[in-house]
């Protein structure tokens, strides 16, 4: 056995370089998907403890339909409830964004809590009544921020900040820090004494929210708070709301989680094309320790323990290689999130999560050890006999089947039809189900794609062959010949980089499609050429915006007006937009409806019927004439469904209202934006100017070009796709060093004939011009393959993944750009792959000094 | 090649120290340490509350309400009642209100004010006590405190008055609950106020005092629900008000304050302040008001009071539970043996203390002469 041990590490010491590039792939795949878990898990655990400390420890919270709660109902509630029930919690909560742009351009939450309240300080650490700081309440200006922020902005206790609530300053001094200031939870919160934060917002007597503690969650306890509350409040689970943003999470964690498999599959691939190279190497030596008396099993178990070794090495570069990784996709992780999802995450990376580490090195060692059983499959099958000649020429492909891969790919096909045709309950199911059954659907409709590149290469082979032979002349032939001879080698080769171009062209052209629907949408919500924006607290007072209406109205140049106005309403827990809306009277509104007639939609529209997203419609599987029950002023009123719309923003959905009935159903007359339609579009910029002028004294009205708005959404939409851009990059990265490792393997492997080339006369240039032959019949069949294969990916996430998602519909759009790009890539790739079999041909492939590799 | 070999293990390396020295330890706890009821009552030096001045008069009913620019007030009602079945069962409704720093913005969350309720009770039969304290906001609707006509409370918690004559405080009701246990109970006065000091006017340490003014003997009738079932109970309460912004000097440390309801119908109110360094302050005072109303004050030369008997509470505090308390006035003298009715009446709460029920006997007979309750702070 030692015997074995050792003729294995010489082995492994003579090909030094081949080794290092089986664990480069391990170590790559590693990196990737740890990085990407350990972001992701950074991020949820982020997310969580913030909740944490937002919530406290409740259970529940008591919100209004108008995001404002009366300070009576928890003085009411606490009265009623809180002696009966012991253990029962109530906290008022006002929280409020405010800004601090000398500080930072990140937006601060004001958390106003009762410092006093029996669960308000645990969550800040501080325990009880018994150590308050009562300088919180009296000093009427004093907050408390994180210890990590006060040392970030180099703020002492008893210094001032100064806050801007829409556009007023608010001047608040440091009582103190919470948390450590190793601790990045809640970087961006500052705590407030709820009675000074009232003040100090304007907002006397009013609430944000009522957390509420239920040990237990009984449920009769449930059914007394509830039936205590009035009309137009709701008690809801904490957890439920926690999780909805961590499904969100998911669903993103999940996408990048596709990406980082695909870099450790590209890994495997790397792995598998050095360790079979490898085996093939050892194979004479292999066959010759059999004839000795080396048993099957001493084998296997010697092979198993140079893989474990092998992908522990991997491991422990891979692992550190993910710190990095991670260290870098956090930030862009966190602006997706908090750009798309608006979900805040100011997560420093955890990286100390050992179950991921563990997960990784156990795929990475499976994926090893995969490859291992695979190659070693490969010689065992051979007489011995045959084993050393196997090695001066790979003829180990023999006769397979072309028929078997068509029907294999027929099969996939077939079984990807059938997943996919799983019944919807299947598919919608918590929404993250069906996200799994559509990856699966689609990654067995790529896979029988990928079984029919050996029959396509295989009828390519003469076309290929006679080219070559006219452009190159024998050298070129002799490329084209020995490609097909070594076809196992160069197949894989042109697998990996096909799969990872696939992926790349794939995925840009469903940006493409994305970029394209998202376009065609803002052109329907966009319809006037200006917008004023009303900010908080001016948007709720409707005397001086009627005067500012009439003021517009005035203007020669604007034709007429709009009106919206945008709330949140609860479904099912879930936070919905609420858009109240008046359609301009001067022009022929389009909305981007789905399948349906605009005219009768608007008709009911304006008679009281609601307009829903699509992804609302997918979620709840809501259709046309169905009713939605919303929580209203005057307690819950069902809404019949008018139509659906086309809508790309990420929350679980938007629903449209009329704004005179939303006026009537939520009593509520507030206005968001008015929309100001001209007779000449030619018009907007000396409008624009004027309009500047006379709100001057209006702080709280922006004036919005359109155009200027259509760009903040487009900078959301480059933002989303942020981190799949580094992964994407990182997977070509990957299959680029593979295609290196299967031009230097092979030109380690055919040194032999090479030397004979060399000696019958064929020059170094001319070896050189092989190699580059090699190269680019890998890199082009790569990039070919890869447009049919992107295509079909491309077709996947749209038509498939997306909507099993995030609920909405894209057209699909072919950007011939992308697959020429995508085969430049491919081709780019296979050239740099020839790089250094070029470069180290005058030195390995001299006849006077022969290399030792 | 073994360059290359030793680079990326020499990397590795690095990136690993480097990995281990930024990874931090998880943060230790901050343990915090709990008040103590003279932290609150203690001299702050804080001038710009309402100070107690000897000379000054009270005035009924406005002084029933809260004085909002003084510091501390508490409404302190304590008892021992009896069921139908004779079992006895102490019990304590105390509302504290405090005005964190003067300020003159209206009543409302940012008046500076906050409220603590405590209600304990003590089942003498079956061995238990339960104590329980709320805290809340003045000035809303979750706790306050009114004169006319009188009412305080936090939460449900509450103690109102009854009349509907306004120029009177009795009867009183009285309401508190924790869970499955409650006390519903209508005071009614057998004794007419006490001005506790002089007038009302009661000096703790040099230069602070408070106003101090006590009804010793209230007829008590009401229901309690303790573990399921509701008893009807008559007894008898004693209610103290007293309302400082400076009471306790740095030096003292808590003090020890007996409530005594004699059987013969006389009522004992005696305090001893407690320093630092085990010494009482000459400020020890009390007053003994007899059946027939008259009014004896006691000075800390006149009242000798002696612990006999200690209980260590859960956290190790000394509590004496056994006391004799020698009083040698000129019109009036006693030798009695006070003695907790159960020695664990401890209030584990945000302020801890100890406050309970105890028996009075007469330590020569032996012969049980009187209840009361007896508050313990600063051990």
């Amino acid at each position: 056995m030692q015997l074995l041990t050792l003729s294995q590490l010489r082995h492994h010491l003579k090909h030094r370089l081949q080794s290092l590039l089986a664990i480069t792939g391990v170590a790559l795949g590693v990196a990737v998907v740890d990085a990407v878990d350990i972001t992701h898990h950074s991020a949820k655990q982020y997310i969580q403890r913030t909740q944490q400390q937002i919530t406290g420890h409740a259970s529940h919270r008591i919100v209004g339909v108008s995001n404002s709660l009366s300070e009576r109902l928890y003085a009411d509630l606490r009265r009623k409830l809180s002696s009966k029930y012991a253990d029962i919690h109530f906290t008022p909560i006002l929280t409020l964004k405010v800004t601090s742009p000398q500080h930072t351009k990140k937006d601060w939450i004001i958390l106003g809590i009762d410092p006093i309240s029996n669960t308000a300080l645990t969550r800040f650490g501080v325990r009880g009544h018994s150590s308050f700081d009562s300088r919180l309440i009296t000093q009427h200006n004093s907050v408390l921020i994180s210890a990590r922020t006060a040392q970030q902005l180099s703020i002492d206790v008893g210094d001032q900040m100064t806050l801007y609530n829409q556009n007023q300053p608010l001047t608040v001094s440091v009582a103190d820090v919470f948390g450590e200031t190793t601790d990045a939870v809640n970087q961006q919160l500052i705590v407030m004494d709820i009675g000074n934060a009232q003040a100090a917002l304007n907002r006397h007597g009013q609430l944000s929210r009522i957390d509420v503690y239920i040990p237990d969650q009984k449920p009769h306890l449930l059914r007394e708070i509830t039936a205590l509350l009035p009309d137009n409040t709701q008690l809801l689970a904490n957890d439920q709301l926690l999780a909805g943003q961590l499904s969100l999470l998911d669903s993103f964690g999940f996408n990048l989680s596709i990406l980082s498999i695909l870099a450790l599959l590209v890994g495997g691939f790397l792995i598998y094309i050095t360790v079979r190279f490898s085996m093939l190497q050892r194979t004479p030596s292999l066959s010759r320790l059999r004839i000795l008396g080396v048993s099957q099993r001493q084998l296997r178990y010697t092979l198993i323990r140079e893989a474990l070794c092998l992908s522990a090495l991997g491991i422990l570069i891979g692992l550190p290689l993910s710190w990095l990784l991670s260290a870098s996709l956090t930030p862009i992780s966190q602006r997706t999130l908090a750009v798309v999802y608006s979900l805040t995450t100011h997560s420093s990376v955890q990286f100390f999560h050992w179950p991921i580490h563990i997960k990784t090195a156990l795929l990475a060692t499976t994926t090893t050890l995969i490859s291992y059983y695979l190659s070693y499959q490969s010689i065992q099958r051979l007489p011995l006999s045959h084993a050393i000649a196997r090695f001066q020429a790979d003829s180990e492909q023999g006769k397979r089947s072309y028929l078997q891969q068509i029907l294999t790919a027929g099969l996939l096909t077939c079984s990807a039809w059938l997943v996919l045709r799983l019944p919807p309950s299947v598919m919608t199911l918590d929404g993250q189900q069906g996200l799994i059954v559509s990856y699966v659907g689609s990654a067995l409709l790529v896979l029988a794609a990928l079984c029919l590149i050996p029959t396509v290469l295989h009828n390519a082979y003469r076309p290929t062959l006679t080219l070559a032979q006219r452009l190159f002349g024998v050298i070129g032939s002799i490329a084209i010949r020995d490609s097909q001879r070594q076809r196992s080698r160069v197949l894989l080769a042109i697998f990996t980089l096909s799969l990872a171009v696939a992926a790349t062209n794939g995925i840009a052209i469903m940006i493409d499609s994305f970029r394209f629907s998202v376009n065609q949408w803002l052109d329907t919500r966009l319809n006037a050429e200006l917008y004023i924006h009303v900010q908080r607290p001016y948007r709720n007072q409707p005397k001086p915006l009627a005067a500012v209406v009439e003021q517009l109205q005035q203007h020669t140049s604007v034709n007429c007006l709009s009106y919206s106005h945008t709330s949140h309403t609860l479904l099912d827990n879930k936070k919905l937009i609420l858009k109240a809306v008046s359609l301009p009277t001067c022009r022929n509104t389009s909305l981007p409806l789905i399948d349906q007639d605009s005219n009768t939609a608007i008709k009911r529209f304006n008679s009281g019927e609601i307009l829903i997203s699509e992804a609302l419609a997918r979620h709840q599987q809501l259709q046309i004439d169905d009713t939605l029950s919303l929580q209203t002023e005057y307690g819950k009123q069902a809404f019949r469904i008018a139509g659906i719309v086309r809508e790309y923003s990420a929350e679980h959905g938007r629903i449209i209202i009329h704004r005179k009935h939303y006026q009537h159903w939520w009593r509520d007359t507030s206005l968001t934006h008015i929309g100001i339609h001209l007779h000449t579009p030619s018009e907007k910029q000396r409008l624009m100017t004027r309009l500047k002028q006379q709100l001057s004294d209006k702080p709280q009205l922006r004036i919005l070009d359109t155009s200027a708005v259509r760009n903040a959404v487009m900078v959301v939409f480059n933002q989303t796709f942020a981190s799949t851009k580094v992964l994407r990059l990182i997977v070509l990265l990957i299959a680029i060093i593979a295609i290196i490792s299967t031009l230097v393997i092979y030109q380690l492997q055919q040194r032999q004939q090479l030397l004979t080339l060399r000696s019958l006369g064929v020059t170094i240039g001319e070896l050189r011009l092989l190699f580059v032959i090699q190269a680019c019949l890998i890199g082009s069949c790569a990039g070919l393959l890869a447009m049919p294969i992107g295509w079909l990916i491309a077709w996947a996430l749209v038509v498939i993944i997306n909507p099993a998602a995030f609920g909405w519909t894209l057209e699909l759009i072919n950007d011939p750009t992308i697959y020429g790009s995508g085969f430049i890539v491919a081709l780019l790739a296979g050239l740099l792959g020839a790089l250094y079999p070029c470069l180290s041909a005058n030195r390995s492939l001299s006849l006077m000094e022969p290399g030792r590799e | 090649m073994n360059k290359i070999i030793v680079i990326v293990f020499a990397v590795l390396l690095g990136i690993t120290s480097a990995i281990i020295a930024i990874h931090h330890f998880t943060p230790t706890d901050k343990s915090t340490s709990g008040l103590t009821v003279a932290d609150l009552l203690s001299d702050h030096a804080d001038h710009a509350f309402a100070t107690a001045l000897p000379g000054q008069a009270l005035h009924f009913p406005t002084d029933h309400g809260p004085h909002p620019q003084f510091r501390n007030e508490w409404w302190y009602i304590t008892g021992n009642v009896f069921d139908q079945q004779q079992r006895r069962y102490g019990f304590q409704l105390t509302f504290f209100r405090r005005l964190l720093a003067p300020t003159d913005k209206p009543p409302g969350w940012q008046d500076n004010t906050i409220s603590m309720a405590h209600f304990a009770l003590s089942n003498h039969s079956t061995g238990e006590f339960i104590a329980r304290e709320k805290w809340g906001r003045s000035g809303g609707s979750v706790a306050g405190a009114q004169g006319l006509p009188f009412k305080v409370w936090l939460d449900d918690w509450q103690i109102y008055s009854l009349t509907s004559d306004q120029q009177d405080l009795f009867p009183l009701q009285l309401h508190a609950q924790h869970g499955h246990v409650s006390l519903d109970l209508q005071l009614s006065t057998l004794k007419p106020m006490t001005l506790q000091g002089q007038q009302g006017y009661s000096e703790k340490s040099a230069g602070n005092a408070s106003y101090y003014y006590s009804y010793t003997r209230l007829h008590t009738t009401g229901t309690i629900n303790y573990a399921g079932q509701q008893f009807t109970v008559t007894g008898n309460s004693w209610m103290d008000r007293e309302w400082s912004s400076r009471v306790l000097s740095s030096q003292q440390q808590g003090w020890d304050w007996f409530a005594l309801q004699l059987h013969n119908g006389d009522d004992v109110m005696f305090f001893q302040l407690r320093h630092n360094d085990g010494s009482t302050s000459q400020f020890d005072s009390g007053t003994v008001v007899t059946s027939k109303y008259k009014k004896i004050p006691l000075s800390k030369e006149q009242v000798k009071i002696t612990p006999r008997h200690y209980w260590a509470s859960p956290s190790g505090q000394r509590f004496p539970i056994v006391w004799t308390m020698v009083i040698k006035h000129p019109h009036y003298r006693s030798n009695w043996t006070i003695k907790a009715t159960l020695p664990n009446q401890y209030l584990d709460l945000s302020i801890p203390y100890w406050e309970g029920a105890i028996d009075i006997y007469d330590s020569v007979t032996q012969q049980l002469v009187g209840l009361g309750f007896l508050e313990m702070t600063g051990y």
